[in-house]
């Protein structure tokens, strides 16, 4: 701002030359079109003398008034000189030069309105480019976008404003654009080709109608020379009918997908895991499976017996609610009478038979006092116990996980 | 951020600062003019009278080709509002279809204003709180009035 501030009290200083603070533009009125570009600007005497002339002869958007001229008033009288006009854009709020060319500056539009008159070639362009982006492809033409305006400029004002660039992003997606919608087009169905080619002119005894078999019409792509069907709009199917082509399509296209995907195990969809642990959700029934072994998931479910994800459930572990000094096998045997089964058996997933500790054996480190607790709330009360008063050792073999 | 969009902000913000709206204040850093924190009063005779509401206005870099992003850093319980950390507002001239270069913040300021006198049903955010205001309105305003004296004050 510092530096700015100073140049301008710097330019109002001389009042000799080409665009001094005694000789600013007069402004014009904003319904007539702009004024026509200087022939013969004068060049600017040097580095001060530019600076000055950008301070001096700024248009301020719909206010005829020179930022803190003094000699504004007497100035209006006189005819202006010759030099480059500048104004500001009223939508970047940028001085530029009035040109007459495409790019930076601003080019003279006949008749348009007030607010495109003041809009600078960039912000055109900017604005076209939104409208590539937003897809307002329909009508190649710019709405002026102020309120209760309602001017349009057509294409070939905008191209002679806009930079090169934009021209060409603007007609190429102009152009697909076209070819997309309109039914006189089709684009080409190999991959590495994809282009659009016309078939406006083809009737049944067009050259580029290849055969005329199985009911399909063939064309032939301009360009790779891959054949397609007109019919049905899929590659050439030879000789079959397009039913048959389609059929033989959708075949393909279900063994791909048993391929590669897996049917959801509650409602059948089929589903493609590209990433991401095994639990999945199917997106459709929000059923929790295993993507590997299909086990629905659940507060004590166990994975299948040849899952990768199948281990030992923690709460069906007597090693972790066992007290260290007990030996699980011995005392698994002396209270069932076989050794314990562990894991499980696939399919029992839900609920686990967790075998209650029925008649526990005296234990000297001090379990929970409750006689005889009976199935899973027993277990976790049992544990929670262990949690408060651990025992003394950590020999456990899984590592004391077993903690509620 | 380009040098224009920079120049666009500081003389939007020139302006505001001559005209403000009423019951607003704004607060703007030199370094970062991008994102502005407007300290915003709830409208007399509304339900959130007597409400002071941050809001945060993100510009993007191709302001104004591209619409300002208004969030309500206050709680707020209104339908066009989301009622989640980002308190997102989209709707109107702030949706990017329906933006236009021409716009200024100020327009957008005054919009949320009227928003909060009467907001719009029809492009709720928050589908349960825009039945509830056409349903059930003195449920809505006591809720909303719960709000402002929970989060607002």
């Amino acid at each position: 701002m510092a530096r700015s501030l100073a140049t301008s009290r710097k330019g109002a200083i001389p009042a000799t030359g080409s665009g001094s603070s005694s000789h600013p533009i007069s402004i014009r009125d904003s319904n007539s079109p702009a004024p026509a570009v200087p022939v013969n600007p004068a060049p600017p005497a040097g580095r001060a003398g530019l600076r000055s002339e950008k301070k001096l002869g700024k248009i301020t958007a719909g206010q005829p008034v020179t930022k803190g001229n003094r000699a504004g008033k007497s100035a209006k009288k006189k005819e202006p000189k010759p030099q480059p006009l500048k104004k500001e854009c009223i939508i970047c709020i940028t001085t530029r030069q009035v040109s007459n060319c495409a790019g930076r500056g601003f080019k003279a539009i006949d008749g348009a309105c007030d607010h495109f008159q003041n809009t600078c070639n960039v912000c055109i362009g900017k604005m076209v480019k939104e409208k590539i982006i937003k897809r307002e492809l329909d009508e190649a033409v710019l709405v002026c976008a102020f309120p209760d305006c309602e001017h349009v400029l057509d294409y070939n004002t905008i191209m002679n404003m806009i930079f090169k660039a934009a021209r060409e992003n603007w007609d190429n997606a102009l152009l697909k654009h076209h070819f997309s919608t309109s039914d006189k087009y089709v684009a080409c169905l190999q991959a590495n080709c994809s282009r659009y080619f016309s078939i406006e002119d083809c009737d049944d005894n067009s050259s580029i109608f290849k055969s005329k078999t199985g009911g399909g019409r063939t064309v032939t792509c301009p360009y790779c020379e891959a054949d397609m069907c007109l019919e049905c709009m899929r590659p050439s199917h030879g000789t079959d009918s397009c039913d048959e082509a389609k059929l033989a399509e959708e075949n393909q296209s279900l063994e791909l997908i048993k391929d590669i995907s897996k049917p959801c195990p509650k409602c059948g969809a089929n589903i493609q895991k590209n990433g991401g642990c095994n639990h999945m959700k199917c997106r459709h029934c929000k059923h929790d499976f295993c993507f590997s072994c299909l086990v629905g998931f659940g507060p004590m479910m166990q994975h299948a017996e040849a899952c990768p994800e199948r281990h030992p459930n923690i709460l069906q572990d007597p090693r972790n609610w066992l007290p260290d000094n007990v030996n699980p096998a011995n005392w698994m045997a002396a209270m069932m009478g076989d050794p314990p089964e562990l894991p499980q058996q696939a399919g029992q997933a839900l609920p686990p038979a967790v075998r209650p500790p029925i008649n526990r054996p005296p234990n000297p480190v001090g379990p929970p006092q409750q006689p005889g607790p009976n199935g899973l709330f027993g277990l976790l009360q049992l544990m929670r116990a262990f949690a408060q008063n651990p025992p003394e050792a950590n020999g456990n073999a899984n590592g004391g996980q077993g903690q509620a | 951020m380009s040098a224009s969009a920079k120049k666009r902000i500081m003389r939007e913000y020139t302006e505001c600062m001559k005209d403000t709206p009423a019951g607003m204040k704004i607060n703007f850093d030199e370094q970062n003019m991008t994102k502005w924190e407007v300290l915003m009063d709830g409208p007399e005779g509304s339900v959130y009278a007597g409400g002071h509401f941050k809001l945060e206005i993100i510009f993007p870099n191709e302001y104004p080709f591209k619409p300002p992003v208004v969030s309500f850093r206050t709680k707020i319980y209104h339908p066009n509002v989301s009622n989640d950390d980002k308190g997102s507002m989209c709707l109107g001239l702030l949706r990017p279809d329906e933006w236009k270069p021409p716009n200024k913040v100020v327009a957008v300021l005054r919009l949320i204003q009227s928003l909060m006198v009467e907001p719009n049903i029809d492009d709720a955010i928050e589908p349960s709180i825009g039945n509830e205001y056409k349903e059930n309105r003195k449920e809505f305003e006591k809720s909303a009035k719960d709000w402002v004296k929970r989060y607002a004050k």
